[in-house]
């Protein structure tokens, strides 16, 4: 095998909707496109783990499902070891497909609707083995997934094996779609949201299990959450990273603690304002760290950095130059940031700061309707 | 059912007219095939003018029964039986509210106690502007519209809206988060005394979560109001509540104020609770799950709903359940073994100091 990494994901878009009808491509009329991934690029290795933060709607899920073939791109690569996975003709010594979808796999958001109701939680295992793992018979799958539902925990196994989904709780749903995308032994899953419906008082089990099987079975982890503190639990214990994603864009990844305690990018740190710690509970909730507290419509993105009307640090230069994600000078080399302020760039020192000309703003005063 | 007696009064319980929602064991339950099931188990909790209670439980805990129970709202066929008494804030006499006649209900709810109840982004009628939502519910309840149509600009605005915009749009038009402001600001339209909250953020982005807490801060301030905010979430409404109840299977297992809940609680359950929360100052070793699930409520446990989970349960805890007593000034806990909690079960260190 060559350099490449596990997955890369290169300049890579994902737009919905719009006019897509002939005329409408002579005319250049992109009305209603949702830009739901902009130009994303990221490298997965093997047995890394990276957790996708952002608001809903940042794309996220969109990224994530694009990353292992789910979604086609509008533009852009995904190679799996160094081949497009969307190669079309192969040559030989390429992946197959077959092979590149079994690598890459997911467990969804939703975990109790992502099983058959009608099937008992071994036949919703089975017929996954049985596609891909021909050679062993009934009885030494069914071992198989005995072992697996031992590993999670979910004992004793034959007697979870014969029960059916809504026999199951939160958890143990969780716990089950997560031996499905196991059992495959693939080398990159994404895990949409994968504890955010649990109680709070299980979310540390279910991840440190995710955790472990990420050290047993060397799988690289893309972790989909809108939470920092999770995200920063998955990420940090697996000395993995934290990649913060707005309106289709990566705007800051690195190490998770780098992320969490020297943000760079505004955007990072509204949203680690709105995390409150427990240690923060005597401090009255200051005023967000943003301009606006609303999402901009995705379908009309601003201009510029997609940030600025809502950047407490955004200026002229903001409004029509588009910052690139590029190294923080600092203790890691693997802190990127897409910010002028944040990489102090001269242009941007020399322009105008934004005032607030917006129809919704969060200051203390607000200003009276005018009756 | 454990055999209980009138609830230990704590000594420095203030007198009726702090009181603004004075709850006294409480009950709530629903018959079922499988036999009665009690979503909620005789609580009693007081709610005091002026303050910000966060009620915080698990999925499952009887949370948004009790907040249901402080307006008398439980679905049928369930069934409310204890006392909810409202102290009117000018004096007068004491409300019972589930004493009230249908019409006298009618009349409490939102003008006295109003709600926003859980999945808020339903709650608006999509074939009718805001506007209109304000309109219908001033003239349900017999007032000015006009008088009231100008305390309505007034709140859209407190809530960082647009009243020209908003008024008129239809809730489609708006996102979660505005919509979500929007509901607040009707739900105080009739200058109630008490504002109910169920999972107020849930289902909104953080930043929007963030803002409407802040939001709610000012509220308070500016409209004099008294809140009760009922969530999973207990890092999140610790910084805005001024006391905390702690629910977990059907009962009130702690209550407290914030600071004490949250530095040194004395229940075992809020303390492998408040280690459990993955926290983001919180050291990353120190965070742990609590074995086991919460019980189904046709089957809570004998004794301490707790037992099956707690570490420090022995036969006393099996057989007894225990009441909510006072482990410091106005703080109390309903558990036999609050000294050895707190020597057992340590807390995360960023919690802690």
């Amino acid at each position: 095998m060559s350099d490449d990494p596990l997955l890369r994901v290169d300049d890579l878009s994902v737009h919905f909707g719009g006019n897509e009808g002939i005329l409408d491509r002579f005319l250049g009329d992109d009305k209603g496109v949702v830009r739901a991934v902009d130009n994303v690029s990221l490298d997965i290795g093997e047995n890394d783990v990276v957790a996708l933060v952002g608001e809903s709607g940042c794309g996220k899920t969109t990224l994530g499902k694009a990353m292992i073939g789910l979604q086609r791109p509008t533009s852009g690569t995904v190679r799996f070891r160094g081949q497009d996975i969307w190669k079309s003709d192969l040559e030989p010594g390429d992946i197959p497909y077959k092979e590149i979808r079994k690598s890459l796999q997911m467990v969804h958001q939703d975990a109790g609707n992502s099983l058959d109701p009608n099937r008992t939680i071994f036949k919703n295992l089975n017929p996954a083995l049985k596609k891909w793992r021909p050679e062993l018979n009934l009885v030494e799958r069914r071992e198989l997934v005995h072992q697996m539902l031992d590993t999670v925990g979910l004992t004793p196994a034959d007697d979870y094996a014969s029960r059916y989904p809504h026999q199951l709780s939160g958890g143990e749903a969780q716990r089950t779609v997560i031996v499905r995308s196991m059992l495959l032994e693939p080398d990159l899953i994404l895990a949409d949201e994968a504890v955010s419906a649990l109680d709070v008082s299980l979310r540390v089990n279910l991840m440190d299990l995710l955790l472990e099987l990420q050290e047993m079975f060397s799988t690289s982890f893309v972790f989909i959450s809108h939470n920092m503190a999770n995200a920063r639990y998955l990420a940090g214990r697996a000395d993995g990273r934290i990649a913060v994603m707005y309106l289709g864009r990566i705007v800051e990844i690195g190490p998770a603690d780098e992320i969490i305690k020297n943000p760079q990018h505004p955007y990072t740190k509204s949203l680690l304002w709105a995390t409150s710690g427990l240690s923060e509970i005597n401090d009255p909730i200051e005023t967000p760290p943003v301009r606006k507290i609303d999402i901009p419509d995705p379908e009309n993105p601003p201009s510029g950095c997609r940030f600025h009307t809502r950047c407490p640090e955004a200026r002229e230069y903001c409004t029509s130059n588009t910052p690139d994600l590029s190294g923080m000078s600092g203790p890691s080399d693997r802190h990127e940031a897409a910010c002028f302020d944040a990489h102090d760039r001269i242009d941007y020192r020399n322009s105008e700061p934004l005032t607030d000309d917006l129809d919704i703003d969060v200051a203390d005063d607000a200003e009276q309707p005018a009756d | 059912m454990a055999t209980q007696h009138t609830k230990q009064k704590m000594p420095d319980e203030p007198t009726a007219e702090h009181n603004v929602l004075e709850i006294t064991n409480a009950s709530v339950a629903f018959a079922m095939e499988r036999g009665d099931a009690r979503v909620l188990d005789d609580v009693s909790i007081n709610v005091r003018r002026g303050e910000v209670l966060g009620v915080v439980g698990e999925s499952g805990s009887g949370k948004s029964m009790l907040a249901d129970s402080m307006l008398d709202a439980i679905d049928s066929p369930g069934t409310l039986t204890g006392d909810v008494v409202f102290n009117p804030p000018e004096g007068g006499e004491p409300i019972k509210v589930n004493d009230l006649s249908k019409e006298e209900l009618r009349r409490f709810r939102w003008e006295r106690v109003s709600m926003v109840v859980q999945g808020a982004l339903d709650s608006f009628n999509p074939t009718l502007s805001i506007g209109d939502h304000f309109v219908e519910t001033l003239r349900a309840h017999d007032y000015d519209i006009q008088e009231g149509m100008e305390r309505a600009r007034q709140l859209i605005s407190d809530v960082h809206l647009e009243p020209d915009r908003v008024l008129d749009a239809y809730p489609h038009e708006l996102s979660g988060g505005m919509k979500q402001r929007a509901l607040i600001a009707l739900s105080l339209i009739l200058d109630p005394d008490v504002l109910v909250m169920d999972e107020p953020t849930a289902a909104l982005d953080l930043l929007m979560q963030q803002s409407i807490l802040k939001l709610l801060s000012e509220l308070k301030a500016e409209y004099d109001l008294t809140i009760v905010i009922v969530t999973h979430d207990l890092s999140h409404v610790a910084r805005i509540s001024d006391r905390l109840a702690v629910m977990y299977a059907f009962e009130l297992l702690e209550l407290g104020p914030v600071q004490d809940i949250v530095m040194d609680p004395a229940h075992p359950y809020t303390r492998e609770l408040l280690n459990s929360i993955p926290d983001i100052d919180a050291d990353l070793d120190e965070m742990a799950s609590i074995e086991g699930t919460s019980p189904d409520p046709l089957n809570v446990p004998k004794g301490c709903s707790y037992h099956t989970r707690c570490p420090l349960a022995d036969e006393q805890c099996r057989a007894t359940n225990p009441d909510l007593i006072e482990v410091s000034d106005d703080h109390g806990a309903a558990c036999f073994y609050t000294d050895e909690a707190r020597e057992t079960i340590p807390l995360k260190k960023e919690v802690s100091k």
